[in-house]
């Protein structure tokens, strides 16, 4: 349907709603964590707490 | 940025956060492994030595597969919670450039946290779906079950159960404009074969039974939002005989009367509605950010979900604890789906999602409770709850405005309480003798308040507004006024009069 026949539609008082297609992939891979920033995140919260005079 | 972690990595990382506190903290093993025959952990903290049975609150994320932002924030907020407690400081999540004040929970207030409640966390209880996710189809939702059944129309084979549709409670129903399906085929809200078919919604219905959960919030994306029971159909507090357990379910069509709405328990509903009210307060804080208060259905409706699953155990089965239960959906929607659902850089709406859990888990304690607890000890073991004469005259206090304004009070008081009770003996040992009166009060028909009774509560008054937020010393000025008048009350006369005059 071209933008023109959406508004030829609309103004014949119909509700139009468009819908972008999500293409199925996975995850951007840039947006999961490698097991070395995993693990320096682990290192990291685990050393707070054993400085802690409660650990 | 490198976001989300897999799950093995988010299993990793409780793991790690257990054997650094292992006198706090210990992972568990739910009962059933996924689908796929993932082992699904979690993590339960419980410090100190008081024995006995806590309040339990029950933090899951990870249920829909999609929203990776919420197992990354219950694994967050846990090692948050240890390290306040290992080394005894405050916890503040504030946005810089945001020119909001951030919210900040005191060292002490965690502390009595985790030493009175039983707090157990899964972030991920949909394993396979997750790593789904990250490998295949970043807008993957449901579990992996393989479905039996035709072909679907584009030639797939049907995969997957909404894990947050396919609890016993009105399961197979799908209520008018609803979000669930009973087609296999669904991409999104398939409730599954059977209620409870999923080993994944099984785990979550164990936990609940094996442990008194009194507080729960499933943690969703993106809405910014705070849900409250029902979701099946509008709440209603006038008739108890129109409640689920008439209700045929399975049917995989709307409630037959289209005029059909569900009880819920006025004081119950006060108190999801007062809670999550507190728990919007707290989220806003971080970055002024504003998450709607309401009941699911007005999101849109549903059934078989977790939270109204838990909060209607304690109506289908009159032994079951209750629990009261939350959707706490993070946000915000930033224009497209999939960008909402797991955003590039999701560490503000992290920072929402760890304050909406840490306000529940701090309203989850009663500092009545806990002063009760060591007092009498735990309810478990003794013969009759020590504490239930004044449980029901607090409930009294939920039916009139002015007692709702004196129960307000002390939730605005009991942050300020608590800190004061978990730092100072002699202070703990004078409230606790205090609810020690209180409780002989709300027992005993007889007893009356004495001048010595009267002079032990102001002095505890007096030290509560020394500490407390400049705005409500007035109030509690009001309440020194009129407790100074109670000589000779009984119960009966104490709550006649504070029913009938609020404290502003």
């Amino acid at each position: 349907m071209s933008p023109s026949q959406v508004v030829d539609v609309v103004t014949a008082g119909y509700e139009v709603r468009v819908f972008a297609a999500h293409p199925i992939g996975p995850l951007d891979p840039s947006l999961i964590m490698d097991d070395a920033t995993a693990q320096a995140w682990i290192d990291d919260q685990v050393a707070k707490i054993r400085s802690g005079r409660r650990s | 940025m490198s976001a989300y972690r897999t799950y093995a990595q988010l299993s990793q990382a409780i793991a790690s956060l257990a054997s650094a506190a292992p006198a706090v903290c210990e992972t568990f093993t739910l009962a059933e492994p996924s689908v796929e025959g993932v082992a699904i952990t979690g993590l339960h903290i419980r410090a100190g030595d008081a024995e006995g049975t806590r309040n339990g609150v029950l933090l899951l994320g990870g249920v829909h597969a999609r929203e990776l932002m919420n197992p990354e924030a219950i694994v967050n907020l846990a090692a948050d919670l240890l390290i306040s407690y290992a080394q005894e400081s405050d916890i503040t999540y504030v946005v810089p450039g945001t020119g909001a004040a951030g919210a900040t929970w005191a060292g002490i207030g965690i502390r009595v946290m985790l030493e009175s409640l039983d707090i157990w966390m899964v972030p991920c209880s949909n394993p396979d779906g997750h790593d789904y996710v990250l490998s295949t189809d970043d807008m993957w939702r449901k579990n992996r079950r393989p479905e039996t059944g035709p072909t679907c129309s584009d030639g797939t084979e049907p995969v997957g159960v909404d894990l947050n549709r396919n609890c016993a409670i009105v399961w197979g129903v799908i209520p008018a404009n609803g979000e669930v399906s009973c087609d296999p085929c669904d991409y999104q809200v398939y409730c599954g074969p059977a209620a409870f078919s999923e080993p994944e919604s099984t785990n979550i219905e164990q936990l609940l039974s094996e442990h008194p959960i009194d507080t729960f919030a499933d943690v969703h994306s993106y809405e910014e939002m705070i849900l409250y029971p029902w979701g099946h159909a509008p709440n209603q507090t006038t008739d108890p005989a129109e409640n689920f357990t008439t209700l045929q379910t399975g049917t995989c069509s709307p409630i037959p009367d289209a005029s059909y709405s569900e009880y819920i328990d006025p004081v119950d509903l006060l108190k999801l509605q007062s809670v999550g009210t507190q728990i919007a307060s707290d989220v806003a804080k971080v970055r002024s950010h504003t998450y709607l208060l309401q009941p699911s259905f007005a999101l849109y409706p549903t059934t078989g979900t977790n939270p109204e699953y838990a909060y209607s155990r304690h109506i289908a089965d009159k032994g079951a604890h209750k629990t009261y239960g939350w959707t706490i959906e993070t946000g915000p929607f930033i224009g497209d789906a999939a960008d909402s659902f797991h955003p590039s850089d999701p560490s503000q709406t992290i920072l929402d999602a760890k304050a909406a859990m840490l306000s529940l888990l701090m309203q989850s304690i009663c500092a009545i409770d806990l002063i009760g607890t060591q007092l009498f000890g735990s309810s478990a073991e003794a013969a009759t709850d020590p504490l239930a004469g004044l449980r029901t005259r607090r409930d009294v206090l939920f039916q009139s405005d002015a007692g709702r304004a004196w129960l307000e009070l002390y939730r605005q008081l009991h942050p300020a309480l608590l800190a004061r009770v978990g730092a100072d003996a002699d202070f703990r040992s004078r409230v606790a003798r205090l609810v020690e009166t209180a409780a002989s009060l709300a027992d005993d028909p007889g007893r009356v308040l004495s001048d010595d009774d009267i002079q032990r509560g102001l002095s505890v008054i007096d030290d509560l507004a020394a500490i407390s937020p400049e705005h409500l010393r007035a109030q509690l000025q009001a309440a020194r006024a009129l407790f100074q008048t109670m000589n000779g009350f009984s119960a009966e006369a104490a709550l006649a009069v504070v029913a009938e005059r609020s404290p502003s």
